[in-house]
Parts: C-alpha cells; sequence; structure tokens
C-alpha cells in the first residue's frame, strides 16, 4: 500500500469509553437530596469552628479540617456572584436532552450560605446578567431527589 | 546505617464488599484523622501530601481533586500518585529527603464496588491492539501463571495452600473483608476464571483506604518515641508490554529488593527479615514474588510454603495479615502491606503479630503482572 504521509492522515482509530459506576453519595448529600424532594428546601451544613454554612453539604470543613455541623435552610433567594452565556449545545445531565442556546450559568450565593452554588439561570441574554443581580430557585413540581429538581434560577425584581 | 525518614503514624479501614454506607471523603477523612492521631500531629503540622488513586476506579477525572478537604491539603502542596500506595510513599520520601518537607501524608483509597474491576482493568491496556483483545488483569494474570507454573512445575493445588494459609491468618486480622477456615479442595473447586487462575485463587473486590504519617530524621526523633524507620527502599518498572518482558524472570522486583536490601544491610532476607507483607492479587502470585525477592530459590516458593517457613510461626510469615487474599482495595494494597510492616516492628499486631519481629518487608505492585515493583524495609 502507497502512502503519501504528506497528504494522507494517519489511521485513528474510534475509540468509545462507556465504563459503569455507582457513586456513593454518602450521608450529606443524601440528606440534602431528600430534604429538597421531600419539602423543598435547600439545606446547608454549618462548619461548627468557622461558621461558615457549606453547600453543597459534606462531611468535612475543609478550612478547619473538622467535621461539619447543624444543618441550616437556605435561599431560596440568592445573589449572582459570577455569570456567563452558553452558546454551545450542552446535554442535560438530568433530562438526557440538549438545553437550548444560549443559556445562562452562574454562581449563586444563596440567602444564608457562605458556599455559592453553580447552576442554571432563567435569563440567558448577557446584556441582562450583571453580578449582584437578585435571583430565586424554582423547582420543579414533582421532585425526584436530584438536582435537577432545581429546574433553575429565577431573576428577581426587590 | 542511618536512616533518614520515620514513619510515626498509621492507620487503615476495615476492607470490606461494599462501603456504599458512606462517602468516599468520609472514610478518607477518618483514616487521615486517625493516622494523624496515631503520629500525634494535628493538620498544621502537615508539610506536604502525597495521594495515591486511580481515575478509572474513581469514577472521575484528576480524582484526587475530590480529597483536597479531608486530606488536608487547602493551602499545602499535594501531588498525586495514580498508581500504587507504596509508589507514593516513595513521592513522600523524596519530599523529605529534598529538604522540602518534614512531615508528609500519605493516602491511597480505592472503591472497587464503585464500577466493575475487570471492566476498567481492561483500560490499562493500549486501546488500538491489547484491549480489544479483552485483555484485562485476571486473563494476564493467568498468562503469568501458567509461564510459572509450567517453568518450575508447580500444580494448581500448591498455589491453592496460598490461599488456605491467607484466608486462616486474615482471621487475625481485624480488618479483613475474607477470613475463613478453606481447605485446598474448595479452591480447587471454586469456579475456573481463568485457567489456570480460580475465583478463590482470586483477591476479592474490595473498597477500603490507608493513611501514614512519614517525618524527617529530627521530627521523627522528637515526636515518637519508638520511630519506624524506613531502613531500605527500592522500586523498578518493567516493560508495559507482556510480551517483552520474561513474565517469570521478574528482573524488576530483584532490582527493586536487591537495591532495598543494600540499603538496609540485609543480605540474606530469610534470615535478616521477620516478617514479609506481599502484595499478591492472584494466589501464585505470592509464590512467584517470594522466589524474586529471595526468600527462596527459584521454583521454590511452594516448597518453602509447604515447609511451614512463610507460615505464622516460620522462619519468615509471609502476610500474617491475609495479604490481598484478605482484601484488595487496588491501589491500596501497597500502602495496606507497609501499615502491617510498622504494625508488626511497634509489636502492635495482636493477634497476627510475629513475635520479636525488629525488621519487616513491604512489598507493592502496580499496573499488570507486577509491571512496577516497590520493596521497602523497615525497622526500629
Amino acid at each position: 500500500m502507497k502512502r503519501n504521509s504528506q497528504q494522507e492522515e494517519l489511521l485513528r482509530v474510534p475509540v468509545h469509553m462507556k465504563l459503569h459506576y455507582r457513586f456513593p453519595a454518602g450521608a450529606h448529600y443524601d440528606k440534602f437530596f431528600e430534604e429538597m424532594k421531600e419539602t423543598g428546601k435547600i439545606m446547608g451544613v454549618k462548619c461548627p469552628e468557622c461558621e461558615r454554612v457549606l453547600l453543597p453539604p459534606r462531611p468535612v470543613c475543609g478550612e478547619c479540617f473538622v467535621r461539619t455541623g447543624e444543618w441550616v435552610q437556605v435561599g431560596p433567594k440568592g445573589t449572582v456572584v459570577a455569570y456567563t452565556s452558553i452558546y454551545f449545545p450542552f446535554v442535560d445531565g438530568t433530562t438526557g436532552k440538549p438545553r437550548p442556546i444560549p443559556y445562562g450559568a452562574g454562581l449563586i450565593q444563596l440567602d444564608g450560605a457562605y458556599s455559592a452554588i453553580n447552576h442554571i439561570l432563567e435569563e440567558g441574554d448577557p446584556e441582562k446578567l450583571h453580578i449582584g443581580m437578585r435571583v430565586e430557585a424554582v423547582l420543579t413540581e414533582e421532585r425526584e431527589g436530584n438536582i435537577g429538581d432545581i429546574l433553575y434560577f429565577k431573576t428577581i425584581e426587590e | 546505617m542511618n536512616p533518614h525518614v520515620a514513619v510515626i503514624g498509621v492507620s487503615q479501614t476495615r476492607f470490606e464488599a461494599d462501603k456504599g454506607y458512606e462517602a468516599i471523603i468520609e472514610t478518607v477523612f477518618k483514616v487521615v484523622r486517625e493516622a494523624m492521631r496515631d503520629a500525634g500531629i494535628n493538620r498544621d503540622d502537615l508539610d506536604s501530601i502525597v495521594t495515591s488513586s486511580v481515575d478509572l476506579w474513581d469514577g472521575r477525572t484528576a480524582s484526587n481533586q475530590m480529597l483536597t478537604d479531608v486530606v488536608g491539603s487547602i493551602m499545602k502542596p499535594e501531588s498525586r500518585v495514580a498508581g500504587d500506595g507504596l509508589g507514593a510513599v516513595f513521592q513522600g520520601m523524596m519530599a523529605i529527603l529534598a529538604g522540602a518537607s518534614e512531615i508528609t501524608l500519605v493516602v491511597s483509597q480505592c472503591r472497587g464496588s464503585m464500577g466493575d474491576h475487570y471492566e476498567i482493568s481492561n483500560w490499562v491496556f493500549d486501546p488500538i491492539y491489547q484491549q480489544t483483545l479483552g485483555l484485562d488483569y485476571l486473563s494476564a494474570g493467568a498468562l503469568q501463571a501458567n509461564h510459572y507454573m509450567k517453568q518450575f512445575g508447580i500444580s494448581q493445588k500448591e498455589c491453592a495452600r496460598v490461599v488456605v494459609k491467607n484466608l486462616r491468618d486474615a482471621q487475625n486480622n481485624p480488618y479483613a473483608q475474607v477470613a475463613r477456615e478453606a481447605t485446598v479442595a474448595e479452591v480447587m473447586d471454586s469456579p475456573m476464571w481463568a485457567y489456570p487462575i480460580k475465583e478463590m485463587d482470586a483477591a476479592p473486590i474490595s473498597d477500603g483506604a490507608c493513611a501514614i504519617i512519614l517525618a524527617s530524621q529530627e521530627e521523627g526523633k522528637a515526636l515518637s518515641k519508638n520511630p519506624v524507620w524506613i531502613l531500605g527502599a527500592g522500586s523498578c518498572l518493567d516493560s508495559h508490554y507482556l510480551g517483552d518482558r520474561d513474565l517469570t524472570g521478574g528482573d524488576a522486583l530483584i532490582r527493586a529488593s536487591e537495591k532495598a536490601y543494600a540499603m538496609a544491610g540485609i543480605r540474606d532476607p530469610l534470615k535478616e527479615l521477620d516478617v514479609a507483607e506481599v502484595s499478591a492479587a492472584f494466589s501464585y502470585q505470592e509464590l512467584l514474588w517470594t522466589e524474586l525477592m529471595g526468600f527462596c530459590g527459584r521454583g521454590e516458593g511452594a516448597k518453602i510454603l509447604q515447609e511451614g517457613v512463610t507460615s505464622m510461626g516460620g522462619v519468615l510469615p509471609v502476610n500474617p495479615s491475609g495479604g490481598m487474599i484478605a482484601g484488595n482495595p487496588v491501589t491500596v494494597a501497597g500502602l495496606t502491606r507497609l501499615v502491617e510492616a510498622v504494625l508488626q516492628v511497634r509489636g502492635e499486631g495482636e493477634a497476627r503479630q510475629v513475635r520479636g519481629a525488629r525488621r519487616a518487608l513491604a512489598h507493592g505492585t502496580t499496573g499488570c503482572c507486577g509491571q512496577g515493583q516497590y520493596v521497602m524495609i523497615v525497622g526500629n
């Protein structure tokens, strides 16, 4: 077989990587999603030393290297601390369907929380997004106990 | 001999088939805190951290990132070894020997229950050629098993005795996942997986974690009344391709162990070592590794086992913990061997203690069929 390496590409082998996992979510995610599903509340955990309310909730405060303590309800209102508008297609992990573009994405600091969490913003127009804007979580009617229970954060006027 | 690095704290979890009752970070936090408690230090005392885990077993990329909070590495230097935990100890030792760190945490974790062990181990191999043909840790191990057993005339029953010994001794190990009285007949009757490896010849799939605290000579003496010293250490890699290696020759392990013995001033390991913890994922490997580390002549691993040399009460007990046959969270195996070796030298082996143990060997391996080999000698 003659090959002209200047013009022809060398062999490329298509490989599809498919592996299966069952992630152990742990007690904190378990309670977080159960609470969201049953009551619609968004819950964080408080570090007994630095008193930061951490989201997503977790067993350990990494800064203080101690176990986190009491559960604290946060939000559903919060403040956008960073935002973007996404112009490339993204398959929504919770629905398996592509999300219409452009859509907004942000880091939202829920009222009462230290950590800002990333989520989808209803507003996708970068002209209408700004740091410091107020938003509120919109939850689904039928909740399944996963992060898709929060549909998005809508812009609110206060 | 003037050892430079001490092990001042150790901790291990119980190995279990499924730790789904807690998050990985929960398991790791417990084991790290316990190692710190054992060493009498707190997070502020740590200068650096080395973690060991493998992305495909963790189901995410750069999977050490999930451990930042629980290994105490916020605002500290952390490096990660994508392989066996005993290999990570070499990384930790280097930080101390380079003078960059006085106290270093080394931690390894794996959740065998999260994915499919052999499906994942298929991804160890070249995806263009080897992987497509179904090579994984089991089938590759079976190739090595036959290569070794044919060369020296070792029978399946002789390999089965390794399983019987290790499962029996594992009953003395509170951290073991599998431990019981078993018979050679039982091993022989267990389902054939890949000739000549049967179900009971293979280590189980396990969840678990291990942590140790390393210290410089100065800190080791200051923090610990009776520190355990790393007296010798050797590591060596063989070719990746199985077909490029002498599968039974084991040059990598010969070189790694000779290096460790030379550093520790050991001439006759059988006489001068008191106990050895060896990483063998399959029964035949314990025989092969003990030969390559010079505990006996080539082809004599089964013979010395039969004579009781490597059993509890023998000249050089191998795997009083039960070894990997008693529990096998993949990358954690080598670090577990070191933890066990340290406990032996401290005299804290409880029911599995080898009386008067002063020098212990820990062996780890990474990749397929012992491609990477690590040997450490610890002692008072």
